[in-house]
């Protein structure tokens, strides 16, 4: 199995390779399309992610001790960066998780269209998964 | 004959691509450009003129104070207030109002419940809902009617039902656009005897603003809403008002005899200006406003005024496109949702195809939230800089960008 790591490497070349801005942005929009809705009823305000100028619904799990990602946001961009993150975490050991340094915005083009306050969003939804992922190593 | 070809040589920051495409810059609600002689102005006074103002017993220093009295009277002239000692300068429409909903609040003047309307920016709500929770009295906010324009007779309603000590109330949406009778507003509420603070910001490029017609008691705007620079900003009171007033930012330069007894302070505008002031900025709203008056602004205004008709036909034929509001007069910007693709995404695509608009709530949570139920739009606000053609680019980017979004969503 890929590492998120190299999963994430993987993620920047194709990024790169999409083309100019719009086509680095059009390939999140593609990762969006991935994304299974998440059902209405399940977005509830208790599982907003704070920090997030989008909403961002996130429920994490665990399949066998490996971490599981469920989340959606109204946006389709953060749609894109969710299931990239999916990409990355789904079904990886806790341990890798947590150490893999989550910086594919700021490595490529997409980083014009994440202000500080997008930035401080993203970082939420990663501090989540890897506080999970910490659970899990215990 | 307004020439936007000419007056685009002004403008070299027009002149770009971003992203591999030519510039087309429709964001002039959030900051407008400066045109070349108002940089010019700044950059002049930096190498020529440049040294704290008041009290320097040197050249520079002179040039300096006698270049921002210089500019308080330009600003005088531009607004027609009585004196140019009814101009205080500040840091923006934001620091103006701040201040004088503290000062309203912290001078005794305030007995009564201070009532603002439901289209306000943050700038003309908060600091005034803040001061009034603070000092424990009602704030309320007039309702729209459903065209957006302000409900004239729940607006009355509320000034004469209760004890209003003052109204703060926008002269232009920054959302709707719509343009507030604001002469009428002042006249009703006076009636009723309560004093009004006019939000500027928006409509200080668009409308001649004349404090005098307006009979208004406050009112405030931003250099870089009209091509002056950021950081600096007017607050204009009448005399009688601004002398009610008690200082709430305290320094150098605003007082007379400091003792460890007490403190006096200088006249105004000087007592309100604690600090050194951004000399500099008013030195460059001044050229802003020497720019402007230099252009035909009543041709100008026509330009501007059919740039956005043309603007509103054009994006009225996108599939599913509703606008926010359609007031009886509108100026400066048009605000719009799309079926089925949210305003961020409508922008940061938009964005790399050489469009720059703006998304989100604009500061103005009351109005979306309350009022209209929509929690993000995306605002186009076109200059007198703009051309048609670049309307054309800018619809054509939104048609391939809602399409492309609404493949995927």
């Amino acid at each position: 199995m890929e590492s998120p790591q190299a999963i994430q490497e993987r993620i920047v070349r194709e990024i790169e390779r999409a083309g100019d801005s719009f086509d680095q942005f059009d390939f999140l929009l593609s990762k969006a399309a991935e994304l299974p809705e998440m059902p209405e009823e399940r977005k509830i305000a208790d599982v907003l992610v704070k920090d997030c100028q989008s909403q961002v619904w996130l429920y994490l799990h665990d399949i066998d001790g490996r971490p599981v990602i469920e989340a959606d946001s109204d946006t389709l961009m953060i749609r894109g960066t969710i299931q990239i993150l999916k990409d990355m975490f789904d079904g990886q050991p806790p341990q890798a998780v947590v150490d893999c340094d989550v910086n594919y915005i700021q490595r490529t083009d997409l980083a014009y269209a994440f202000d500080s306050k997008r930035v401080a969003g993203q970082a939420a939804i990663v501090a989540r998964i890897k506080e999970f992922a910490k659970g899990l190593c215990a | 004959m307004f020439e936007v070809q000419q007056v685009r040589a002004d403008f070299p920051i027009l002149s770009q691509e971003v992203f591999g495409h030519p510039l087309v810059y429709l964001d002039n609600a959030a900051t407008m450009q400066m045109p070349e002689p108002v940089l010019q102005t700044v950059v002049n006074h930096y190498h020529a003129d440049n040294a704290n103002v008041h009290r320097g017993i040197h050249a520079l220093s002179e040039r300096s104070t006698r270049a921002l009295e210089t500019a308080r009277e330009r600003v005088r002239a531009f607004v027609n207030a009585k004196s140019a000692d009814e101009i205080v300068f500040t840091s923006g429409t934001t620091g103006s109002l701040n201040m004088l909903a503290d000062m309203w609040f912290g001078s005794g003047c305030a007995d009564g419940a201070v009532v603002t309307t439901m289209m306000e920016h943050h700038a003309n709500f908060v600091p005034w809902q803040q001061a009034c929770l603070k000092h424990g009295c009602d704030f309320l906010g007039a309702p729209l009617d459903e065209k957006g324009d302000l409900d004239m007779g729940e607006l009355e309603n509320l000034l004469s039902c209760h004890d209003v000590s003052l109204l703060a109330v926008t002269h232009v949406s920054n959302v709707l656009g719509t343009v507030n009778p604001i002469g009428e507003i002042v006249a009703m509420a006076h009636a009723h005897g309560v004093k009004v603070a006019v939000d500027a910001a928006q409509s200080i490029r668009h409308e001649v603003v004349d404090v005098q017609a307006l009979d208004c008691d406050f009112l405030a705007f931003s250099g870089h809403k009209m091509g002056g620079p950021t950081g600096i900003g007017v607050l204009y009171g009448k005399m009688a008002e601004l002398e009610r007033l008690r200082p709430v930012r305290f320094g150098g330069e605003m007082v007379g005899d400091v003792r460890v007894a007490g403190t006096t302070f200088e006249r105004a505008p000087l007592r309100f200006e604690a600090g050194t002031p951004n000399y500099i900025g008013a030195i460059g709203l001044a050229a802003a406003m020497d720019y402007l008056d230099n252009l035909d602004r009543a041709e100008v205004g026509k330009y501007e005024h059919e740039l956005l008709a043309y603007a509103e036909e054009r994006l009225a034929g996108i599939d599913g496109l509703s606008f926010l509001g359609n007031p009886e007069k509108r100026a400066g910007c048009l605000s719009f949702t799309v079926e089925g693709a949210h305003p961020f995404d409508v922008a940061t695509l938009a964005d790399k195809l050489g469009v720059a608009l703006r998304s989100g709530n604009q500061c103005a949570q009351p109005l979306l939230y309350e009022a209209y139920d929509a929690h993000n739009i995306t605002r186009l606000s076109p200059a007198f800089y703009n051309t048609y053609d670049e309307i054309d680019v800018a619809v054509n980017v939104l048609h391939r960008v809602i399409a492309r979004i609404r493949s995927v969503s």
